[in-house]
């Protein structure tokens, strides 16, 4: 495993570095390179010149937020999102979807549950593969 | 249909004359009390014979009522000059010394008036009656002609001067009068009614205020209808004002509770929005250390991966989020002491400029982590007596807030000194600052800056509001001068322990 030498890449947009490490941690671990981003300008920056697979971004960041990255990344080519937010109000998850979110996990979230996520988004995840 | 028969046979007009129930008379015009003839019915209506007003000159003025002699005696003279029939109204006293109200019409003729009267001693008692029951009304009558268009009434009940002060005299007496009363503010309104009613002919109904002759603001209901003549035609207007000041003042008293009444809700539902917001504010506060907690005990679950350095990596940042969530905890049960007002606060004597320099070491990996340059300026102070946890807090607060809203690369600078016989603590920054309009809600709680809110800054609006509820428990004072785009810069005040001033709001 630590031989691939081609790995795919997923982008993390998070402006809590613990959790920002977190996610990346489990991200390297499932066989990902990781782009790591704390705001929405430095993901999309990263998405514009890296073509991540998959991008696991933070709602409540700092501008753009992760609803208006998610909406700018689907314009952009169509990658496949996976929300986070700590937010909890019923107009989270709507709003997620209707930005082209393709999954939406509240914090705290367990490991399992985000490479569920992403494994129903990447159809060739490395880890699968 | 009898008359005119008569007319065309030429009958006898002496016949007529002696035979009519109308009073009839011919006198002389160079002196109006020289009768050359009185017909039975005036001899019946006043009791003198023929020859006693023959034998008298003088006694048609003897007869004449006092109070209207000079009035009556005047307008035949006019007439008389002018050759001009008169038509008038006066009172006589009869030979037994009744009041007799007549009716008198007279044309001239030669050098003699025909003149006749009519007995409306009725009809003037119940004019009387009727003016008696309008004038014992608790409001005013008035009667304005049309005809007159100078707008003052020709009649004005005298309940006005009890109900405004103004005699029915001073009112009638100046054209304008009713209009250079009216409160200024509703005269636009009033002279807009007026011809409002004039143009459409439909009765005025309107409420305005008057200043009567005290000066006293009096709001008038006032009624005026516009009586037409057989052809249509205005002939007068006749209306009543109300004093209706008192019930617009407990319609105003209620209007105005109404209002209190709304605005109490309108609170209420701003404070309950309040309250949600802040529920979803701490529930997202409480989520983010609890999230790194969890995620971090996931990935030593799994440690065949780890290393021992990332290990003990993994466990301090477990100890550093929940050390986050106790704060947290600890912050929201300040906070709702200090809106108890039971702070627990333990005095003692605090060297200030030491516990300040301790505060500030503890933020340096902070903000060397950020790349913000943290100075620190102290000045010994004389001791001051307060709680050097909760001191801690006030300064560790601020210079979090500091840190949080001051880009990398930017400057923070902490100062202790004494001032004006206080010690007093500013801490500095070169931060994104706080608009004008924000400055004075700062210290609200769960009030976020709208900088705060759009650059998703963490925190619940409580660090500040516990750190004025400290400051103001010490006997303090905070205070903020922010320019945007400059930076910010928090002062306190703290008073020293020789004073011995202190307000002991938490003692």
């Amino acid at each position: 495993m630590a031989a691939w030498s081609t790995r795919p890449l997923a982008l993390v947009a998070e402006d809590e570095p613990d959790i920002r490490l977190l996610v990346a941690t489990l991200l390297e671990r499932w066989g990902y390179e990781v782009a790591a981003a704390a705001d929405g300008h430095q993901a999309l920056a990263l998405a514009e010149r890296r073509w991540p697979v998959v991008a696991v971004l933070d709602v409540s960041m700092p501008p753009p937020d992760g609803i208006e990255v998610t909406r700018r990344l689907q314009a952009l080519g169509d990658v496949p999102v996976i929300l986070l937010t700590a937010h909890v109000d019923e107009h989270s998850a709507a709003r997620a979807a209707e930005a082209g979110a393709s999954g939406f996990l509240t914090k705290p979230f367990r490991a399992q549950a985000l490479r569920k996520a992403i494994w129903s988004v990447v159809p060739m995840t490395p880890e699968a593969a | 249909m009898k008359l005119r028969r008569r007319n065309r046979d030429r009958p006898s007009f002496q016949a007529l004359v002696e035979h009519s129930p109308v009073a009839m008379y011919v006198s002389a015009t160079e002196r109006a009390g020289r009768y050359h003839y009185v017909s039975p019915a005036l001899v019946e209506l006043l009791g003198w014979t023929p020859e006693e007003w023959k034998a008298d000159p003088d006694l048609f003025e003897k007869a004449l009522h006092p109070e209207d002699c000079e009035h009556v005696l005047g307008q035949i003279a006019v007439a008389k000059a002018n050759r001009r029939p008169y038509h008038t109204e006066y009172r006589l006293i009869d030979k037994d010394g009744a009041t007799i109200w007549v009716e008198d019409t007279a044309v001239p003729d030669g050098d003699c008036w025909q003149g006749f009267l009519v007995d409306i001693t009725q009809r003037k008692a119940a004019e009387r009656r009727y003016r008696a029951l309008v004038e014992q009304l608790p409001l005013i009558t008035y009667i304005d002609s049309p005809d007159r268009g100078d707008g003052a009434p020709i009649y004005m009940s005298p309940q006005v001067e009890s109900m405004l002060g103004y005699t029915p005299r001073e009112w009638q007496a100046t054209p304008s009068f009713f209009l250079e009363h009216v409160h200024p503010d509703d005269r636009e309104t009033v002279v807009a009614s007026q011809e409002e009613a004039l143009r459409t002919g439909e009765p005025l109904v309107r409420e305005f205020r008057f200043v009567a002759k005290d000066g006293r603001v009096v709001w008038l209901h006032d009624i005026q209808t516009v009586v037409r003549d057989d052809q249509g035609r205005p002939w007068y207007s006749q209306g009543f004002a109300l004093d209706v000041t008192s019930a617009k003042f407990w319609e105003q008293e209620r209007e105005r509770l109404l209002r209190r009444a709304q605005m109490q809700n309108e609170r209420l539902r701003e404070l309950d929005r309040m309250k949600d917001e802040f529920i979803a504010l701490v529930s997202h506060e409480l989520r983010t250390p609890l999230t790194s907690i969890r995620g971090y005990v996931e990935l030593l679950e799994d440690d065949r991966a780890l290393s021992p350095a990332e290990r003990s990596a993994f466990l301090q940042v477990i100890d550093r989020n929940a050390d986050r969530l106790q704060r947290l905890v600890e912050d929201l049960l300040l906070a709702a002491q200090a809106e108890a007002n039971s702070l627990n606060l333990h005095f003692e004597e605090i060297d200030l400029a030491k516990l300040v320099v301790d505060c500030v070491e503890a933020s340096a990996p902070n903000a060397a982590a950020r790349e913000i340059a943290l100075a620190c300026t102290v000045q010994a102070t004389p001791a001051i007596l307060g709680d050097a946890g909760r001191l801690a807090q006030v300064v560790d607060n601020l210079l979090s807030n500091a840190l949080k809203f001051t880009p990398e690369g930017g400057g923070v600078h902490v100062r202790v000194s004494e001032s004006e016989s206080t010690a007093l603590i500013e801490v500095a920054d070169s931060g994104m600052g706080i608009p004008a309009g924000e400055q004075s809600e700062l210290f609200g709680r769960f009030f976020r800056t709208s900088s705060a809110q759009r650059e998703a800054i963490g925190g619940v609006g409580l660090g500040l509001s516990i750190t004025k509820s400290l400051v103001e428990a010490h006997g303090g004072r905070i205070g903020v001068h922010s320019t945007e785009g400059v930076g910010t810069t928090f002062t306190v005040h703290l008073p020293l322990a020789a004073a011995e001033e202190r307000v002991s709001g938490a003692a």
